[in-house]
């Protein structure tokens, strides 16, 4: 179902997408995608949170192993993610939205998966660390980057290398 | 089920940890991108065979020698498969807690279980039986 969803939206771009559309690309009846699902808003949030959840268990595997290839591998994923790209050319003002960060629910999330990329690689995965890491990582849902490679060495060397010590009141 | 695709890209992983090279590395000198190649390596994605070749030069290693290792790897799974004790715990554990159904509807859901035995654990290993049911976990 969501994976029709996101071809759907390669496809159409989101706001041309029906309900139907997404059904028939993911080869089920309506009335199933219906089941599950109210609007294809509910549809949409359901396929970001499941790609997410998707490219940063990736990612994790790849931290544990180096750092900058993990950033780099979110970097590229999100850069030329067809669905994004579809909508980066239709549909500006959405991918507009979907980039702007706050302190909402999916946005505490994505700073999870940050966090935890952080984490298994041994990295600091302080407040500030994880909001440079996130940043730059959302700079590529709006646009694809050229030498990302090379951009996350850069970026990883500047990170901070250990945890800061917490302070104890 | 064992994939071969999953084999190889398990040997390429291999080969570059051991060379203590990044995915960035190879895949620039392979000139593949960092996602296709970790998506090789992981074994989601086929690669071709022009791929596999740039790869193996990227990496300095024969083809031969990543086929050779990825054959040797086939072997053992396929012996470990039909071992006697062959059935892993889990599958061991399946067969036995639940009845035995015979409903169509539950044999599909465990397409390469071992033929639905009620005795607790084969005598001997079954010589029809595939690799699939120990690999696949």
């Amino acid at each position: 179902m969501l994976d029709g969803a996101v071809r759907a939206v390669e496809k159409h771009g989101a706001r041309r997408t029906t309900m139907a559309d997404i059904a028939t690309l993911a080869g089920i009846a309506k009335g199933t995608l219906y089941n599950h699902f109210r609007a294809k808003e509910a549809v949409f949030a359901a396929a970001v949170d499941a790609g997410m959840t998707a490219l940063t268990e990736e990612c994790i595997t790849v931290a544990t192993d180096d750092l900058a290839d993990a950033l780099a591998l979110a970097a590229d994923r999100l850069g030329t993610h067809p669905a994004l790209r579809r909508l980066a050319t239709d549909e500006p003002a959405t991918l507009s939205a979907m980039t702007t960060i706050d302190d909402s629910e999916p946005w505490e999330r994505a700073r999870g998966s940050v966090k935890s990329i952080l984490d298994a690689s041994g990295r600091d995965s302080s407040v500030p660390t994880v909001e440079v890491v996130l940043r730059w990582l959302v700079s590529f849902v709006g646009a694809p980057g050229r030498e990302v490679e090379a951009q996350a060495s850069v970026l990883v060397k500047a990170l901070p290398i250990q945890s800061q010590p917490q302070l104890q009141f | 089920m064992v994939l071969l695709r999953g084999l190889i890209g398990e040997v390429l992983r291999r080969h570059r940890q051991r060379q203590s090279r990044t995915l960035r590395e190879v895949s620039a000198a392979a000139r593949v991108s960092l996602g296709y190649l970790s998506e090789v390596e992981r074994g989601r994605k086929e690669a071709s065979s022009e791929l596999l070749a740039s790869i193996c030069h990227a990496l300095g290693i024969s083809l031969a020698e990543v086929l050779r290792e990825v054959s040797d790897e086939l072997v053992a799974l396929e012996r470990a498969a039909l071992a006697p004790i062959g059935f892993t715990p889990t599958t061991a554990a399946r067969t036995v807690a639940p009845k035995p159904s015979r409903t169509p509807a539950v044999a599909t859901l465990r397409p390469f279980e071992p033929v639905a035995t009620p005795a607790r654990r084969p005598a001997a290993p079954v010589a029809s039986l595939s690799v699939a049911p120990v690999v696949a976990a």
